[in-house]
């Protein structure tokens, strides 16, 4: 069974849809976040996967290593939102904070 | 044989991060996809890249988001069921996308190049970021710092004590049941329960317990830091 780049990026291009569908259906704030990441890694996997199939250079790997420093970034920011979040109004889910909207 | 065995450990844990109820499995499931994911990057040659997930991901990320579920756990009974309503256009959305992708994927004809035998990148990467990708690198510097203040005044205060937040979320849980009941009913009269709950929370003194919207089915209780909705106002709403 051998593999090339089209595995990788069916791998990816999976794990990028169902980080979509997670922030489309979740109503939980922190798995909206668990979906962000889900993206996050589908677009690491391509460009590494393109690193080594296609560019052979070291490219790819210093962008995929600025995307997860910027994960980590979000990640902390955005769990902090939701602390507050969930000390101000009593909960995480997304549609049922929305005071702006009255 | 063994990118499959990666590939499948890392969609399958996907798919139970998409769809399983508790955030908790959601949160372990996660723990598995990355897991798969720095495997792939192994097979790839990304050494750096494998470790780095690990350490990052892993050991900083998915603590953060295990520490936020836990501090921000729902009670059992108040996790509710994802109707189709939500699955149905997310899905329908997904698929498309999904399908396209792989379109895209298998009718490329991508320049490809024999990979040959991978190397030890990890020098490599440090004296890139040392020289090609030097301004990214200081701008990530900088970003790193902003977020690390971002988050530490996003968490320093609390407004509320700790019987206000059970109080809210009861109000909250509450207004939603009464929604899911009485379908129509309150979205007609939605507007004048509202007027009337500020009017009340205004004559008990500036209180902050400003109910919602029954359209909406939130109760919870505003800034200023006054007292949040005692459990009589949240009984009143059930009555209106």
């Amino acid at each position: 069974m051998s593999f090339g780049l089209p595995h990788f990026l069916t791998v990816g291009a999976m794990l990028f849809c169902l980080g979509v569908l997670a922030v489309m259906t979740r109503r939980n704030a922190v798995g909206l976040l668990m979906g962000v990441e889900l993206i996050l890694n589908a677009a690491n996997v391509n460009f590494v996967a393109f690193a080594r199939y296609v560019e052979h250079g070291i490219n790819g790997h210093v962008i995929a290593a600025f995307v997860i420093v910027l994960a980590a970034a979000e990640a902390a920011v955005a769990l902090a939102i939701v602390l507050a979040m969930f000390r101000n109004f009593g909960t995480v889910h997304v549609d049922t904070v929305n005071h702006l909207k009255r | 044989m063994i990118f499959y065995a990666f590939a499948i450990v890392t969609v399958v844990s996907a798919f139970l991060v998409v769809f399983s109820r508790n955030i908790v499995h959601a949160a372990f499931s996660l723990l598995f996809t990355l897991f798969g994911v720095a495997g792939l990057y192994a097979i790839l040659g990304a050494d750096f890249l494998a470790v780095t997930q690990v350490v990052v991901y892993i050991g900083g990320i998915l603590v953060l988001v295990l520490f936020t579920v836990m501090m921000t756990r729902i009670p059992k009974g108040e996790m509710r069921r994802r109707g189709l309503d939500r699955y149905v256009p997310g899905g329908i959305f997904a698929l498309a996308l999904f399908a396209l992708l792989y379109k895209v994927i298998t009718g490329t004809d991508w320049p490809l190049r024999s990979p040959g035998v991978p190397e030890a990148t990890t020098a490599e990467i440090g004296t890139n970021f040392m020289t090609s990708y030097i301004f990214p690198f200081e701008y990530v510097s900088l970003l790193l710092l902003v977020a690390m203040i971002g988050a530490a005044i996003l968490i320093r205060e609390s407004k509320m004590k700790p019987e206000d937040i059970e109080a809210a979320r009861a109000a909250s849980y509450s207004g939603e049941e009464i929604t899911e009941k009485a379908g129509g009913e309150t979205a007609t009269t939605g507007s004048a329960a509202t007027e009337n709950r500020s009017e009340a929370a205004a004559e008990a003194g500036g209180a902050a317990g400003s109910a919602t919207g029954a359209s909406t089915g939130t109760g919870t209780a505003t800034e200023s830091g006054g007292p949040a909705e005692t459990p009589e106002t949240a009984s009143e709403e059930e009555q209106s």
